[in-house]
């Protein structure tokens, strides 16, 4: 009854969103433009009186405001870091507690079927009742943060570490490698590219996470917070402008992580081109 | 014609060969099933120096027997001892070489022949030039930084066996090295296996199915017949026989064959052992 | 034997996770104010029932989430199939696919809420979005995966369009469209859940984000165990179908 033997609704496993798309060139721009030029014309008509359609002028003050105003720094910047702790925080315990459970069949045996368990509710559900606990602070959202993180780097690290070869531990101990050998110098390398995947992963829900809880909760510093006033002042070039810095930061998230990670990875096979 | 079980007599070589004596060696697994018997009173010495094939069908328990000896299976009957000292663990006066290459994927060429220098207290440019003089030694110079799946099979091959060999180990034990590899590649790799035995002086156990590559390489080859593994013949081969094209060698090679071919059948000295268990109503071995 | 227990362990995790929570209750490790025992959250189901209620928000999310789901994986199907298949339609498409595609889905919501308002056509735009891209992508994938020697297979036998499709791409993609098609779901799920929770008029996400409101604690984790439970449920019945839609696959 291993922990990893089924795969939850909550984890997206593998799926190919790490891997960043090949524009086909300004033929992509196309359509964006155009959808650009329309909002601005409806807007300037005054459709929608300013809260659904946004001219492009209006956007661009927008931008200018809240930049020089500090806003979107401060938002942007109380987000990551929120990201951050999650990710050290939750990231650390996941990769400890899934390091332990690969490498304690018992502990494996324990812990397995409860996280499995706690696995299938999404993050964004654990709002409502972190919520009732905590109030509306900074401590649930950090807790969300890092819960997010954990799971992904958990479940990477048990398959990456469980799944060191037996051949290769075997030709380990044939060089005389001892217990702590064996575990720094096989089991660990040999688990790194899932570890790094796990990392790229913890950091792509993080990110969604920590932006949900701030949507979700509306008060305090953050881009998810920016973006829900934006929604009840029904202002749309503040909603529109912190929908587009997220995508523009996840967007930069992968790529960085990819960027990194390569060098990591060099000695795998690649048996698929890009 | 098959000869004696004692070793060959040998001009003394030059040391670094370790003298291998197995006494009595037997090996049973429990499955669920019941008891697997996969070696069984297995007597052999091996003299420093020596070159010695381990040939026989499939399920004949040779991997086995290697295995035993490279310390990595230290639950068996008998003894096995190195230059008289009694083999419970791996060590790294045994190399093995296995069938599938076994480098760690994440590690350079280098880095891998590197790797069993690991546990040796050396410098750091000690360490460095030993690597590259085993590298050269297998003809590797000039691949240290690739990595393994950038490698052909026989080259993973030659730097397994160059990590193998850098510790100057007294036994170089090798599991059908040259299995996996195509019949060109082999017959390269086993003109260097001899050349490098030339240089190094180690003792080596080969376990192999290819018959032709037994006698080509080896100064004595046991026979091992399956269920249960136990020696059936040792045959010498004398210098006459070393050319592949030399009559000597085709009838060795004929001798070799019928051997295996013979299939399981009771050795004289198995048929003994039976008759004075059978009278104590003793159990089998193991 | 072995089939019947192997299809229970993840049942045994439940079972786990529950005794667990009952063992923390009943030894109060925590004042019943932070956790309610599984007793309580229990009759505050039976509650729910007995009033209607909580049939009644499970159909509305239910009926959202299907809605959404077909609307949005039919699109993704489309879509994905059409880049796939059409060198030109990916270059003018793909610019708008992937920049939206960035943006995760709940940083839609206010966006959506301020175009659509917060009646159900919003909440069934949020589903259709998150429903969208895992089999767009799955199906994009898929197609594009497809060996040429099946095409070239095709030709010789002179398959129509309409066959190529049927006969050719259509088994050949399945198991990864299948994938796709089950993570759109799960996707799906979660975005409702979030939809529901930010405007909260009805349904399960409602019911919860009430419960606490109230500081109502068995309700919210009613409503945690019928997240959890739904959505499990919901991945597992998909599982079943992919396994007996694609015999032969790994299940």
């Amino acid at each position: 009854m291993s922990f990893s033997a089924q795969s939850g609704p909550a984890m997206t496993g593998s799926h190919p969103s790490f891997r960043l798309p090949r524009l086909g060139g300004l033929k992509a721009l196309i359509l964006p433009v155009l959808l650009f030029l329309t909002w601005d014309l409806l807007a300037r008509r005054d459709v929608g009186h300013g809260m659904i359609f946004v001219s492009l002028a209006d956007l661009g003050r927008a931008l200018v405001e809240a930049v020089r105003s500090g806003d979107l720094p401060r938002n942007v910047g109380v987000s990551l870091l929120r990201v951050a702790f999650g990710l050290v925080v939750g990231g650390a315990l996941g990769v400890l507690l899934g390091a332990a459970m690969a490498l304690s069949r018992p502990l494996d045996r324990l812990l397995g079927p409860v996280l499995h368990a706690l696995r299938q509710v999404p993050t964004l559900g654990w709002i409502p009742l972190l919520g009732l606990w905590f109030g509306y602070g900074e401590t649930p959202k950090l807790l969300i943060a890092a819960k997010a993180a954990m799971f992904p780097l958990l479940l990477n690290a048990y398959e990456g570490l469980k799944g060191a070869k037996a051949i290769h531990l075997e030709a380990g101990r044939v060089l005389g490698f001892g217990g702590w050998d064996l575990f720094w110098r096989v089991r660990l390398p040999s688990a790194l590219p899932m570890l790094l995947t796990g990392l790229q992963q913890a950091m792509a829900f993080t990110w969604i996470a920590c932006i949900g809880v701030e949507i979700l909760f509306g008060a305090g510093p953050g881009i998810g917070s920016m973006i829900e006033h934006g929604q009840i002042q029904g202002r749309m070039d503040t909603v529109l402008l912190g929908v587009v810095f997220v995508g523009l930061i996840a967007y930069a998230i992968t790529a960085l992580s990819n960027r990194l990670i390569a060098p990591a990875l060099r000695w795998r096979e690649l048996k698929e081109a890009s | 014609m098959s000869s004696i079980t004692s070793p060959v007599a040998r001009r003394p070589a030059p040391t670094r060969g370790g003298a291998l004596s197995l006494s009595g060696v037997g090996k049973t697994h429990r499955l669920a099933e019941g008891e697997l018997e996969v070696l069984r009173d297995v007597h052999l010495s091996v003299a420093p120096g020596e070159f010695v094939s381990v040939v026989g069908a499939s399920g004949c328990g040779k991997s086995t027997l290697l295995r035993l000896i490279a310390g990595l299976d230290n639950a068996y009957a008998g003894e096995i001892r190195l230059d008289d000292e009694r083999i419970l663990s791996p060590s790294l006066d045994r190399g093995l070489v296995f069938q599938d290459h076994r480098l760690f994927p994440w590690m350079t060429v280098e880095q891998n022949v590197a790797a069993a220098l690991l546990k040796r207290r050396l410098g750091r440019e000690a360490k460095r030039k030993l690597v590259a003089e085993n590298l050269a030694l297998v003809g590797l110079t000039g691949f240290e930084r690739a990595y393994p799946h950038q490698l052909s099979g026989g080259m993973a091959q030659r730097a397994a066996i160059a990590r193998a060999l850098v510790n100057e180990p007294k036994v170089l034990l090798l599991d059908e090295p040259f299995g996996a590899l195509d019949a060109l590649t082999r017959l390269k790799l086993q003109e260097e296996l001899l050349a490098l035995r030339r240089r190094t002086n180690a003792t080596v156990l080969l376990v192999t199915h290819d018959v032709e590559e037994a006698l080509f390489l080896s100064d004595r080859v046991v026979v091992l017949q399956p269920r249960p593994g136990r020696i059936a013949q040792i045959l010498t081969v004398g210098a006459s026989a070393r050319e592949r094209t030399s009559p000597a060698f085709g009838r060795l090679k004929e001798e070799l064959l019928a051997a295996l071919m013979a299939g399981p059948s009771p050795a004289p000295l198995d048929l003994a052992r039976r008759r004075q268990a059978s009278s104590a109503a003793g159990g089998g071995v193991g | 034997m072995r089939r019947l227990l192997s299809s229970l362990t993840p049942f045994a995790g439940v079972a786990a996770l529950l005794a667990l929570w009952w063992a923390v209750t009943a030894l109060q490790v925590f004042p019943p104010q932070v956790l309610a025992s599984p007793g309580r959250v229990l009759a505050a189901a039976r509650d729910g029932l007995a009033s209607g209620e909580l049939l009644r928000n499970l159909g509305q999310s239910l009926s959202r989430l299907g809605v959404g789901y077909v609307a949005g994986a039919a699109l993704g199907l489309a879509f994905g199939a059409a880049m796939a298949l059409s060198r030109t339609f990916e270059s003018y498409t793909s610019g708008l696919f992937h920049a939206i595609r960035q943006v995760p889905t709940i940083a839609f919501i206010p966006m959506l809420v301020l175009l659509f308002g917060v009646e159900e056509v919003f909440k069934v735009v949020v589903v259709a979005k998150a429903a969208f891209y895992p089999t767009a992508l799955a199906t994009y994938t898929g197609v594009q995966g497809v060996p040429r020697r099946y095409y070239d297979v095709a030709e010789v036998y002179r398959f129509s369009a309409v066959d190529k499709l049927w006969r050719v791409i259509g088994p050949a993609t399945l198991p990864p469209v299948l994938t796709g098609l089950r993570l759109s779901l799960s996707r799906a799920w979660v975005a409702l859940v979030a939809a529901e929770l930010l405007v909260a008029d009805s349904g399960v996400g409602q019911m919860m984000e009430m419960g606490r409101q109230t500081f109502q604690l068995e309700v919210v984790l009613l409503g945690v165990v019928l997240i959890g439970a739904i959505g499990f449920g919901l991945d597992r019945a998909f599982k079943q179908l992919e396994h007996a839609l694609v015999r032969g696959a790994p299940a």
